[in-house]
């Protein structure tokens, strides 16, 4: 079960940061690319102000209800069929990421790295890796995402700072790209999704209380935002919008080019360490989410068989999409798409309802 | 098949207690009574063949009876010797009788029988629900001895059978007379090799045979209380009448000091025993700080601790560890600092450890840690008292074993075995760099051939050009792979390590350098490995024994084969997925409640200098994960002089 003690402010902010870089090293860039094209990173910033936003209706819902999961205000709220119900589409939705980041990593890491490895093998090795929260728990992927969060900085700062030399600021205008309103409305609907501030609300219990998770999620979901917004800047400065937009691994691509003098260049291999790393936090505290969600809901006892159940359902279903091309499609097309739902649209709802029930409870309480 | 009839299964019962009857032991109720040597110095001078007469007439077979009046209430009678008048033969017949006979723990099973259900033997039932404690480690011969004797012969007699004398010749007993009037017969108690033969001598026989014929005042009622007061100038005298309490006193070297017509005994303390003094540490030397290290000697090693602490709030606290050996174990800490709990919790699993034979701290080390299972060492094992002391002020417990050189300091923190004391006695400046290679030297020691295995083998293009044809070149003639070489490499240098330890003094030295000539310039040119491999395997090395913890060297060396198949297999991404769980299952340890990670994960206040050095200044608080009685290390100013040289300026301006 989630751990009775309580989990470090830094240590959760860590851990909710790392979550959310993950999608910088996917093919979430090259979309941003594509759609905003000079204004990439001002449609990053729009996305983020927007995640933010929902981020602040999930915070608002779990003040409402003290000390409880998501799970279980959402049960108090729509009851137990319509709420069970909606839990088990947050349990889906992490299950369905959990598939795709599986796969769209081991595509990544094939074609960056391990050319002759089967698929499978690497594969698997996400799967041992999503297994870790049924070996240790939460507590300690929070530390050793606490560990590794410096080493993850200091990686992306040397990306950051390597590239610099090649950056041609020019093409960063026109400033708006597309114009203000597609920018605002992409920004909104496409790339405000963001899944930390569910995962918070999950692991509420572990926080030491509800402002301590409020500052937790929105330090670790601006950080990230931050990054990527300072990704898609430099991104877009290195690259004209039309190779950015058709690269398919951005990050790759990025750190390849690094060149300072003959002895450091080529260094992908070094950074490949540091993004493969967050894709396994990634894989791993969203497996464990989505086990706890499945546990809560259908109030088992304990999350350890349902996180080797949903371990060994997403390492099956990864292997279904047939190439990299169309996971980043279903990518596109399944999360980015009908994943507000889950993330924002159904806790505005329970939020809403939230008043309802507690305006009936008064009544009732009246009389 | 029915029911067996209560009668039909009383007289098979009965049938089969006679049987053991037969078979078990009973006391010759005929034999002669105990016979009474001298004290065994002749016995030693016999063996030695000093004295060949004793070998003609050997010493009388000793009885095989129990000792007598063992637990009995009647233990004042005496035993009887030969030489005694035939009208004592009655008074030790009523001994017999009275004593107790050990019975052989044979236990039959008997069904119980519907309405006549026996009492439940409640020895065992205690047995079998006693809580863990100190009473499971008492000692091996146990059985109850009963109590002292007025009768010095019966006292003796009871000693001979304990120690098995006079066939075992390391206990001594010498007889004399006090120098009273009348003269009492006495008999002194001790063990050759533990105690001091010049303190036997002066401080006991000598005061008690010579100097109390001195000493003008009358002999009050008790004997012992007067020579205790009076007689005995030893700086530690105790009065004992339980032989179990005297046995174990004698067996740590004190002497014990019989005498007729008196029911209980002086034990004086004479330890006194060869040992090694205090000298240099042997693996955690410094340049800068002390130069003393522990020795072997429990109290030596408390002393040692105490003349650095020199505080009433520094307890020891001792306890006995294996049942055979009954080593003594301190458990030090200061008791305004150190969290209850944490204190609890030590004792409580000291106490609980069952064992016959605990001999060094290592051992201890192994039944008290947290995760047996993990390769991490989770208990600081040191042999630098000033470091014992500098962790026992941040609120540690300390437990030093007797006979061991290495003290153990609970909890440990990986931070805290890459520290060394030298760091804070260096200026920050050099701590922090000094702590920074040390850091450097932790990863390359399981890092570093792993990387070199995955850039070999799955990421050519990170190397240079230059480099990467020169290492292609070098590579060219060796006929294995990359995998088989460096297996090769690592194996020999552990080999050479290994050989290098166990090869004694000077040539241990030799070997290693031979060691390295051999598998390193000779494999070369034998195109057998690659010169870059021995940098690799070389530079692995050296980090490896950079790192200041013996144990966590061991750790490091074992981790590096696993990263070393991680890397072969999948390049930085088996790296990568080994570094993921072997950080998860280190942040997973506690050790004694506190997580092993921790200052770093989880972050926790006032552990500044995890990883550089901070200002000695700035080390305001002790460590938060600690849970110290008193947080507060000084003041937030503790230089005064700063404040003060402030206040002057100010007036002055």
């Amino acid at each position: 079960m989630i751990p009775k003690g309580k989990i470090g402010l830094t240590e959760m902010f860590c851990l909710l940061f790392l979550s959310n870089i993950s999608r910088i090293f996917l093919s979430f860039p090259q979309a941003i690319v594509e759609d905003g094209q000079s204004a990439a990173w001002l449609l990053a910033l729009i996305g983020s102000l927007g995640s933010l936003v929902m981020f602040w209706v999930i915070t608002l819902l779990m003040k409402k209800f003290p000390g409880k999961t998501i799970m279980e205000a959402t049960e108090q709220v729509l009851g137990p069929y319509l709420g069970t119900l909606v839990n088990l589409s947050y349990a889906a939705y992490f299950l369905v990421v959990v598939i795709l980041f599986e796969r769209e990593y081991a595509e990544a890491l094939l074609a960056s790295a391990l050319p002759r490895a089967p698929i499978s093998v690497v594969i698997f090795i996400f799967f041992m890796v999503s297994l870790a929260g049924l070996f240790f728990g939460l507590e300690p992927l929070a530390r050793t995402a606490r560990l590794a969060t410096p080493f993850m900085l200091a990686f992306l700062g040397l990306l950051f700072v390597a590239v610099l030399p090649q950056c041609d600021w020019h093409n960063e205008f026109p400033l708006l790209g597309p114009g203000l309103g597609p920018l605002i409305f992409k920004g909104l609907y496409n790339y405000s999704l963001l899944s930390e501030a569910l995962l918070a609300a999950v692991f509420m219990p572990v926080f030491q209380g509800w402002p301590y998770m409020r500052k937790a999620a929105f330090y670790g979901i601006a950080a990230g935002s931050l990054l990527l917004v300072a990704l898609m800047f430099i991104y877009q400065g290195v690259f004209t919008v039309n190779v950015a937009s058709e690269e398919a691994l951005p990050f790759y691509i990025l750190s390849r080019i690094v060149y300072l003098g003959r002895f450091f260049q080529r260094v992908e291999s070094l950074f490949l360490m540091s993004w493969s790393i967050v894709g396994m936090f990634k894989i791993s505290i969203t497996l464990y989410a989505g086990a706890i969600v499945l546990t809560k809901t259908l109030k088992l006892p304990d999350e350890g068989p349902l996180i080797l159940m949903c371990a060994v359902l997403t390492f099956a279903l990864s292997f279904l999409p047939p190439d990299f091309p169309t996971a980043a499609l279903m990518d596109k097309n399944i999360i980015r798409t009908w994943g507000l739902l889950p993330t924002f649209g159904l806790p505005l709802l329970v939020y809403v309802f939230s008043f309802f029930r507690s305006s009936q409870k008064n009544i009732k309480l009246l009389r | 098949m029915g029911d067996i009839s209560p009668i039909r299964e009383g007289i098979r019962l009965s049938i089969f207690q006679k049987i053991m009857g037969f078979i078990s032991y009973k006391p010759n109720q005929n034999q002669e009574p105990f016979v009474l040597k001298e004290h065994s110095a002749e016995d030693n001078q016999s063996l030695m063949g000093i004295s060949p007469a004793d070998q003609v007439n050997p010493p009388p077979v000793e009885s095989k009876s129990n000792p007598p009046a063992a637990n009995s209430k009647e233990h004042q009678a005496p035993a009887q010797s030969p030489d005694q008048p035939p009208g004592n033969k009655t008074k030790f017949k009523s001994i017999r009788k009275n004593a107790v006979t050990p019975k052989r723990p044979v236990k039959f099973k008997t069904k119980k029988q519907p309405g006549t259900q026996p009492p439940e033997d409640k020895s065992d039932q205690s047995d079998s629900e006693k809580p863990a404690g100190s009473e499971e480690n008492k000692p091996d011969n146990s059985e109850q001895w009963g109590y002292v004797s007025y009768d010095l012969d019966y006292n003796k007699a009871v000693i001979n059978d304990i120690y098995d004398l006079p066939k075992n010749k390391d206990f001594i007993i010498r007889e004399f007379y006090l120098g009273l009037t009348p003269p009492v017969r006495a008999m002194a108690l001790f063990m050759e090799g533990m105690s001091d033969k010049n303190l036997v001598n002066l401080a006991i026989l000598q005061p008690l045979m010579v100097l109390t014929h001195l000493d003008g005042n009358p002999v009050k009622d008790n004997l012992a209380e007067f020579v205790k007061e009076q007689a005995l100038p030893g700086h530690e005298v105790q009065l004992f009448s339980d032989f179990k309490d005297i046995i174990a006193n004698v067996n740590y070297g004190c002497t014990a000091v019989f005498m007729d017509g008196c029911g209980q005994a002086l034990v004086v303390e004479t330890k006194g025993w060869e040992h090694r003094q205090v000298s240099k540490p042997l693996v955690e030397g410094v340049i800068r700080g002390p130069q003393e290290g522990f020795s072997e000697t429990l109290r030596a090693n408390t002393g040692l601790i105490r003349k650095q602490i020199r505080s009433n709030y520094l307890t020891t606290e001792m306890c006995k560890l294996g049942k055979i050996n009954q080593l003594d174990a301190a458990i030090m800490y200061l008791r305004n600092k150190a969290n209850p709990t944490l204190v609890k919790e030590v004792i409580k699993r000291i106490e609980s450890i069952k064992s016959d034979f605990i001999n060094d701290s290592g051992v201890l080390e192994q039944f008290i840690e947290d995760h047996p299972y993990s390769l991490a060492p989770q208990i600081i094992a040191t042999e630098r008292p000033d470091r014992v002391c500098a962790m026992l002020a941040q609120g540690r417990v300390a437990i030093i074993m007797d006979g061991s050189p290495f003290a153990l300091v609970v909890p440990g923190t990986l931070f805290e075995q890459l520290h060394t004391s030298e760091d804070k006695y260096l200026r920050p400046a050099y701590g922090t760099a000094v702590r920074l290679i040390r850091t450097f030297s932790f990863y390359t020691a399981f890092l570093l051939p792993g990387i070199y295995v995955s850039v070999v083998l799955f990421h050519q293009e990170m190397i240079p050009t230059d480099l990467l044809l020169a290492i292609s070149g070098a590579r060219e003639k060796v006929p294995f792979p990359s995998i088989v070489e460096v297996l090769l490499m690592e194996s020999s240098f552990e080999l050479i390590r290994e050989a290098g330890v166990r090869i004694p003094g000077a040539l241990g030295n030799t070997i290693g350098i031979v060691g390295a000539l051999i598998l390193g310039q000779a494999a070369v040119q034998a195109n057998i490995v690659s010169p870059i491999l021995i940098i690799v395997v070389a530079v692995t090395g050296l980090a490896s024994f950079a790192v200041p913890n013996y144990s966590l060297q061991f750790a490091l060396r074992i981790a590096r084969f696993a990263y070393i198949a991680l890397g072969a297999m999948l390049g930085f991404f088996g790296i990568a997925f080994g570094l993921f769980y072997h950080i998860i299952m280190m942040a997973s340890q506690k050790s004694f409640g506190v997580p092993y990670l921790t200052p770093a994960a989880p972050q926790s206040k006032g552990g500044r200098g995890a990883l550089l050095r901070a200002f000695v200044w700035n080390h305001e608080f002790r460590p938060d994960y600690l849970q110290p009685l008193d947080p507060r290390a000084q003041p937030r100013i503790s230089r005064g002089w700063v404040k003060m040289r402030r206040k002057k300026d100010d007036s002055q301006g």
